[in-house]
């Protein structure tokens, strides 16, 4: 009972996370109004790209960072490093810092989300 | 697509790609530092199923590190600093420059997802086939 309740979570945040868009964003039952703006924000974004994006000026501001000063920002601080990981057990599945399931599952669903 | 994961077949990762400007930032920071007390997954959840959590408020953060026992000081401090910004522009970074535009998007070992749930279970499936025929051979 306490698994198939677990699975069913997990499904849920799944699907709350799939929603209509282009490649790679399937269309879920549970298509909510905010995947649907997200969809909405993505094709704006794919439209014109970089717009009203936060970060945007940082990634401007990078290569210039490289460039005046290069031996401050090394190589390796261009890896995704994530940090040992607290691990533990999330709706009856494995889980640390953005991942559900054993590390050595041999496929990796990943997905790029906003939560607003 | 949860037999996958319980099975063993898969493992799901959630990236954060920021397009809606400071609120959702600060759900993946606070989410990161929830994280630093091995609860990024109740983070996640709220954030995508709490309508009170959906605020995205710094209070209404603080409320969800206490309703999940954290450590709320510790918590407070690392939302306060925005500790984990860095991290999650990195990310941001590496999701572009892997052709990410939008979300929400998947991949499937890299490659481009299928459009519908059922077509991501079977393109999850055949990866898997792949990898036990590779394994196998």
């Amino acid at each position: 009972m306490t698994r198939l309740f677990a699975a069913l979570l997990v499904v849920g945040s799944i699907a709350v996370a799939c929603g209509s868009g282009g490649e790679g964003q399937p269309t879920g039952t549970a298509t909510s109004e905010r995947v649907e703006r997200q969809a909405t924000v993505a094709q704006q974004q794919q439209a014109a790209p970089d717009a009203d994006v936060e970060e945007q000026p940082v990634d401007e501001a990078e290569p210039q960072q490289q460039t005046a000063a290069p031996e401050e920002e090394p190589q390796e601080q261009q890896v995704v490093e994530l940090p040992t990981e607290i691990v533990g057990e999330h709706k009856g599945v494995r889980s640390e810092r953005h991942v559900l399931g054993e590390p050595d599952a041999p496929v990796e669903i990943r997905y790029y989300g906003d939560f607003t | 697509m949860e037999e996958l994961i319980h099975s063993g077949i898969a493992r799901y990762e959630y990236r954060h790609f920021i397009i809606f400007g400071s609120a959702s930032q600060f759900a993946a920071m606070a989410t990161e530092c929830a994280g630093d007390q091995g609860a990024w997954w109740e983070f996640h959840d709220a954030y995508l199923l709490d309508a009170q959590a959906r605020s995205f408020t710094r209070a209404g953060a603080i409320d969800l590190a206490r309703d999940n026992g954290l450590d709320v000081a510790r918590f407070t401090q690392c939302i306060d600093n925005e500790e984990h910004r860095d991290r999650i522009l990195e990310m941001q970074r590496h999701a572009r420059s892997v052709g990410i535009s939008g979300t929400p998007t998947f991949r499937i070992n890299g490659q481009p997802a299928a459009r519908s749930l059922s077509g991501i279970i079977e393109q999850v499936r055949a990866a898997a086939e792949a990898v036990e025929n590779q394994e196998g051979s």
